[in-house]
């Protein structure tokens, strides 16, 4: 029984063997003609040869291209040299300066993602951060493509600081020696505007009885949006057209209640001004 | 009677051994020439094939190349043309 089982699995492998051994040979021998190996011997001798050419050829041109960028880069080479030259620097100085603006860049990205108060609070770095790029513009390497792309980026970055910092809400204003209420107005970062003193001195009215006399360390409310009772004066606004909007009375007679309200700062009801905190009277 | 079938069996064995050994085949060495030279043909071309896409590389890095060196002669340019800003 053992020795038939054996027998099989011979003849099975010898079987297999036989038909790998046969897949190798791509041709059928046994039915090839003369004529017919002839010519697949020339057609394969023919690709072998078509093919070492073009080998030969390709590696040609190879050798050619890699002497060509050799030469190219012997010519950048030599060129950054000049660079060098011509900016009296070497090349670790112009890598110090690259990785110096990497670092101011990246300095600016993070400043900028700060809030407007955080930003509007560390003003100084703003100014700091302009002081070390106006620095890197006056380094001639500053005029390469690549680091003018970077001081440009870096410039945008700090105006956004900038301008994002405006957008901060300052509560309040120590009043310092010197200060009046059109200066403090027209400062930027409070509200970029004189005129705007009226609002300063109707929002404060608790502590400022009379608008030419603020003291230093006064702490003045610097409001930035207007209460649900109160009305920002606008230009060609008068008393009876602000009464008449909906959303104080609805009604231009009751102009006179409105005045009431306000009677500590209105002497005139026919002569209101623009920044005006009218309070409505509910 | 029995004489001749098996003379006639052995005629027939050799005719048909005769028209067999007649028949033209490739011998071993012929064969082996074959397949090798298909072999080298198939190896050469998959060669050639890689050596294409090498130098295709080659000519995309020489365009870079002179791409870089236009950009650097630039950079030359704006270097020696440089005056500091003024003061801001």
């Amino acid at each position: 029984m053992k020795i038939r089982m054996t027998l099989i699995v011979s003849l099975f492998l010898s079987l297999v063997f036989a038909n790998v051994i046969l897949a190798q040979q791509s041709y059928n021998y046994e039915e090839m003609t003369q004529e017919q190996y002839n010519a697949l011997l020339a057609e394969w001798q023919k690709r072998l040869d078509t093919a070492k050419k073009g080998i030969a050829e390709e590696e040609a041109k190879i050798e050619q291209l890699k002497k060509e960028y050799d030469a190219l880069q012997a010519q950048i080479d030599q060129t950054w040299q000049e660079i060098y030259k011509l900016a009296d620097q070497s090349k670790e100085q112009y890598d110090t300066y690259k990785s110096g603006l990497s670092q101011l860049r990246d300095d600016a990205r993070a400043f900028l993602n700060l809030s407007p108060e955080e930003i509007y609070s560390k003003s100084n770095e703003i100014d700091s951060l302009q002081a070390k790029l106006n620095k890197f513009k006056e380094n001639p390497f500053s005029a390469t493509a690549e680091n003018q792309a970077l001081i440009n980026e870096i410039q945008s970055l700090i105006d956004q600081a900038k301008e994002k910092a405006k957008t901060a809400v300052p509560p309040t204003y120590t009043v310092v020696k010197g200060d009046y209420l059109w200066k403090i107005a027209g400062k930027d970062d409070i509200y970029g505007n004189p005129h705007a003193w009226w609002r300063i001195y109707t929002s404060n009215l608790d502590q400022i009885k009379n608008p030419d006399l603020i003291y230093p360390k006064q702490v003045l409310a610097i409001p930035r949006a207007v209460g649900p009772n109160e009305h920002l004066v606008q230009k060609g606004e008068f008393l009876s057209k602000i009464a008449g909007y909906p959303n104080v009375y609805g009604d231009s007679f009751k102009w006179q209640k409105l005045y009431e309200a306000n009677k500590s700062f209105i002497t005139d009801p026919n002569m209101i001004y623009p920044y005006q905190v009218l309070k409505i009277a509910r | 009677m029995k004489k001749f079938k098996i003379v006639m069996i052995a005629v027939a064995s050799i005719a048909m051994l005769s028209l067999s050994s007649c028949k033209w085949k490739p011998s071993d060495e012929q064969i082996k020439t074959l397949e090798e030279t298909k072999a080298a043909a198939l190896s050469a071309e998959k060669t050639l094939a890689q050596k294409k896409a090498e130098r295709q590389e080659w000519e995309k890095k020489v365009a870079a190349k002179k791409a870089e060196l236009q950009k650097v002669k630039a950079d030359k340019e704006n270097v020696q043309n440089f005056q500091k800003p003024a003061a801001e």
